[in-house]
């Protein structure tokens, strides 16, 4: 996903324009590789995790950035006196739990669910800037065993 | 007569903005000498201490369906001069006045923790929806305490890290 770079005035741009000379923010929030992995898939379970997320300001008006699935936030990271934030997937060893989903069930042949994974940084006073990225999991197991193993013949 | 619209038009935008701010970024404020981020964090000044770095603090909630957090710090660092008493022997890491982590410094001037070193971080509860006021998508707001200690188990410095949690709602 490409990097996305915002100005964000402290103030609304009119005001700034005809009262104000504000000092602007410019904050770059960047996303790389999302992706979703079968963890129990005879239990119809995923893990979704992002690669690499990094959000970096200008100054230090940036709290946060969040991690949400399906519009509910599933991880808040931030700032602590510094202008930046990085998250990796370690950071997340075993991954956001979902769904997997049925094969076909989110429209394409041979995965599961597609779920929306939106990361958002937060500037103090300013709306988030937001990317949301679809990522597609692999389907849940149709064939479902206690012990993880096929069942063999006797003999 | 501009002038004057403007101004009243300013002090309108700052309170709402300053107001904003309370709400989205936690308790904020600070007191007896701590200092305040965007974040409504709270610090002091390190004291005997060369430098004391707290970065990224952060909470997840693995499984949606269980009421079950985990707060981490990408990296905490203290460092003492080594040189000028009291000398600083551990790091502590309180949450909701419990200790959850204690690092020892052996003969060494330097503490440092990354998330690593607690793979599944500190366990938590979530919280239901907006039980730490700061919105329904989120659920306890913790006041996470970091604090190099001498070797008597005196603070040398303090920060106190707000970390917003996901809600719990299945």
């Amino acid at each position: 996903m490409a990097p996305r770079t915002l100005l964000i005035g402290p103030v609304s741009a009119a005001l700034a324009l005809f009262c104000v000379t504000a000092q602007s923010t410019t904050l770059s929030l960047n996303v790389s590789n999302p992706y979703c992995l079968t963890s129990q898939p005879e239990r119809n379970r995923c893990t979704i995790n992002v690669r690499s997320i990094s959000a970096v300001a200008s100054d230090s008006s940036l709290s946060r950035i969040e991690v949400a699935i399906d519009g509910k936030v599933r991880l808040v990271e931030t700032t602590f006196f510094e202008n930046s934030t990085y998250f990796n997937r370690t950071m997340v060893p075993d991954g956001l739990s979902v769904l997997c989903g049925f094969e076909g069930q989110g429209g394409a042949t041979g995965f599961g669910l597609i779920h929306a994974v939106g990361i958002s940084a937060f500037v103090s006073g300013s709306s988030p800037i937001v990317d949301v990225a679809n990522v597609t999991c692999p389907p849940a197991s149709d064939h479902i065993f206690g012990d993880g193993f096929e069942p063999g013949g006797a003999g | 007569m501009i002038k004057v619209a403007c101004v009243v038009l300013m002090y309108v935008v700052t309170t709402t903005l300053a107001l904003a701010a309370s709400a989205d970024g936690g308790s904020g404020g600070g007191s007896g000498g701590l200092r305040s981020d965007a974040s409504g964090n709270l610090a002091d000044s390190p004291n005997a201490l060369t430098s004391f770095t707290v970065s990224n603090p952060y909470c997840y909630q693995a499984d949606p369906q269980l009421d079950q957090c985990a707060i981490n710090f990408r990296f905490v660092q203290a460092t003492d001069n080594q040189s000028t008493a009291p000398f600083m022997t551990w790091l502590a890491v309180t949450i909701t006045g419990k200790k959850r982590l204690s690092m020892t410094a052996f003969f060494e001037g330097t503490i440092t923790y990354s998330y690593d070193m607690a793979p599944a971080g500190l366990k938590v509860p979530c919280g239901a929806p907006n039980a730490g006021g700061a919105g329904t998508q989120y659920g306890n707001v913790y006041g996470v305490t970091l604090q190099p200690l001498d070797s008597s188990r005196n603070p040398m410095s303090t920060d106190i890290a707000n970390v917003t949690c996901p809600a719990y709602s299945p």
